[in-house]
């Protein structure tokens, strides 16, 4: 008797095309392997600064300069392309628009990469004027590929909240409706239409900040390259830092505002619980909008000429900055998760963890910003504690945890994803807790050599970033995994 | 179901259009082009913050007309998702303007311009039509755009009449 072939049904194949699935992939790839490996040059930093490898000082700064202006592009283009996934229905957003913003990051980030790496620029990220000119161990070239660099990331940013705000006019008729006021405010409503649901006023707060600060970023960026091709351009130093922290802190602040976007789209998936938009709702984003623009003041505590209203605007508005995040956000979470019978997998468990981040990384920050801690805290490793718990335990957590999610999670949690969680949240919170006893211990941000017990501490940290890394390369292999997996067979995985 | 789209013409403006507005729209346009074209010629220079803030104020202007004529203007097939979706060579068109109009400030700092008015002037003229052409672009992009992008560079000259060029 002749056997019957047995068939079995061939993965499905698909042509790439630019759908949002496809630009959304490729913003995540990007972004999660660039921060691989800046994570491994930030290991390497502490290496040095714990004696373990010694690294030439001006290579250190360099590699300074490429961390801290990587990690916020690269924590920017995550989270940017996470929101853009969660709103796009809503507002009929395009990914093409989406592809040239971030066709422009890649730009900047490859400019950077080239500044730094070749040509050894080493002035931080920050950029602060006279930095880049004075006193430098960098060719001229490497400054402005620097400046470039940067102002393509703002550009492909800009194009992105602008996008996103036009897009708002047009569904909704106008930003206060985008923010969610006539919520609070029934009279800006229209007949018939629906309040905008939290992610989108989220998203509307980051268009008009994100806005506003990358306008901000290539003003400066403009007078430092005026500057770059005529010496004699003018730059008063005090008016470049005020422009130059203004356009910093906000990018560096809409990182999380972009992830409290996504928490509202996705945490009540895995909670079965509604979030709706209400009155408190949008004050609170309309508060935070404020509040991102104008807490930038308190990096300039030590600048006596700095107008003193500034100083009290920059203080009561870093305190009051925490206020909506902390009682609309992460209150709300709370209480959305509290008896739900939440379904814990990766994405719900990052998403959870990154409000723990969030809101130790912002009460660390409130401690900076109060001029009396400040005294002891300005510029020690207490800094970059609290936007490393925010930035790494919060931002880059959500992240993944919208990976995750986006790459499907039908089955259940994989025995490899849970160690891989474990040692990632435990290598982060090892690698934080040596920042901040660092800080306390006055040990100084941004040197390549510490005083005691700075060494000690580094070599504490290494050993973190090492466990960190190891359960980051589990939980990335099992999104990668269930994404590939996904694709394949995308009627088992829907 | 098919989804409704705006046209992407002001239909109001089309079919009654507001004489008064497009009056005070020429009359304002007058008055920022004759300060385009007068002030470089003027003897005392203004102080930088205030001649950026007067960039801002021609900018506004310029942007307010390109606005207006954009949205009697039928979409072409070059046009943005409003028209054809998926284009967006208007909005990244309309942010290239506005950089461009950034970057152009550069020259403005310092005497070279006072010395040389005629290319003070072509500066003038250049940062209006890189203004009309933003809020052009914005509005074939997406209704309301245009007004977007002309407020943004309205920000820029703003934020820069907080000091750039001032030593």
């Amino acid at each position: 008797m002749a056997t019957q072939p047995v068939t079995v049904p061939a993965p499905v194949r698909r042509s790439w095309a630019l759908t949002p699935r496809s630009v959304v992939s490729i913003c995540l790839s990007t972004s999660f392997v660039l921060i691989y490996v800046l994570g491994m040059v930030g290991g390497i930093m502490r290496a040095n600064q714990a004696a373990v490898v010694h690294l030439p000082l001006d290579t250190f700064y360099s590699l300074l300069t490429l961390h801290g202006t990587g990690m916020i592009a690269l924590v920017t283009l995550a989270m940017a392309a996470g929101l853009w996934y969660a709103v796009h229905d809503i507002l009929d957003l395009r990914p093409r628009v989406l592809m040239v913003g971030f066709a422009l990051f890649c730009l900047g980030i490859v400019l950077v990469l080239v500044a730094t790496l070749v040509g050894g620029f080493a002035a931080g990220w920050t950029f602060l004027y006279p930095l880049p000119f004075v006193n430098t161990t960098w060719p001229a070239w490497a400054t402005l590929a620097f400046l470039l660099g940067v102002l393509a990331v703002g550009l492909g940013f800009s194009i992105y909240c602008m996008d996103i705000l036009t897009a708002v006019v047009g569904r909704y008729g106008g930003l206060l409706r985008g923010l969610g006021l006539d919520a609070l405010i029934p009279a800006l409503g229209r007949p018939g239409q629906e309040v905008a649901p939290p992610p989108v006023i989220a998203a509307t707060m980051v268009g008009i900040d994100g806005a506003i600060g990358t306008l901000a970023g290539a003003v400066i960026l403009i007078a430092l390259l005026a500057h770059y091709v005529n010496p004699a351009f003018p730059i008063d130093a005090l008016w470049a830092k005020n422009v130059t922290y203004f356009f910093g802190h906000i990018i560096a602040n809409l990182d999380i505002y972009l992830a409290a976007g996504t928490i509202y789209a996705y945490l009540p998936t895995y909670a079965g619980r509604e979030w709706k938009t209400n009155g408190v709702l949008a004050l609170s984003w309309v508060g935070s909008l404020v509040f991102v623009l104008t807490a930038y003041g308190h990096h300039l505590y030590m600048d006596f000429v700095q107008p003193p209203a500034l100083q009290f605007l920059g203080e009561s508005t870093s305190y009051l900055a925490s206020v909506p995040p902390a009682v609309v956000t992460i209150f709300g979470a709370v209480l959305l998760v509290y008896r739900s019978g939440i379904r814990w997998h990766v994405g719900s468990v990052l998403l959870y963890a990154g409000l723990v981040g969030w809101a130790v990384g912002g009460t660390a920050a409130e401690l900076d910003a109060s001029i009396p801690f400040n005294f002891v805290l300005h510029n020690t490793l207490w800094v970059v504690a609290h936007f490393h718990t925010y930035l790494l335990g919060g931002a880059f957590l959500f992240a993944i945890a919208f990976a995750s999610h986006f790459a499907g999670e039908r089955e259940a949690m994989s025995g490899w994803a849970r160690a891989g969680l474990w040692l990632l949240l435990g290598g982060i919170t090892l690698f934080l807790a040596s920042f901040y006893v660092s800080g306390l211990e006055g040990v100084p941000r941004r040197e390549a050599i510490q005083p005691a017990p700075g060494p000690v501490l580094s070599l504490y940290a290494t050993a973190a970033v090492a466990v960190l890394l190891a359960g980051l390369t589990l939980v990335l292999l099992d999104v990668w995994h269930r994404a590939r997996r996904s694709r394949a067979f995308p009627e088992e995985a829907a | 179901m098919i989804k409704e789209r705006p046209s992407g013409v002001d239909a109001e403006a089309t079919v009654g259009p507001s004489w008064v507005a497009d009056a005070a729209l020429g009359i304002a346009f007058a008055a920022a082009l004759a300060y385009a074209v007068l002030s470089p010629f003027a003897g005392e220079a203004p102080s930088v913050a205030l001649h950026h803030l007067a960039h801002g104020a021609i900018m506004v202007v310029a942007g307010a007309v390109g606005i207006r004529i954009a949205r009697r203007v039928p979409p072409t097939a070059g046009d943005g998702q409003d028209a054809h979706p998926g284009g967006s060579r208007p909005l990244v068109l309309a942010v290239l303007a506005e950089a461009a109009a950034i970057a152009l400030m550069a020259f403005d700092a310092g005497s070279w311009l006072d010395r040389h008015p005629a290319l003070h002037l072509a500066m003038h003229l250049t940062l209006m039509a890189l203004t009309f052409a933003a809020a052009v672009w914005g509005e074939r992009y997406r209704r309301g755009a245009g007004t977007l992008v002309t407020a943004m560079m309205a920000a820029m000259a703003a934020i820069a009449a907080t000091g750039f060029g001032a030593g």
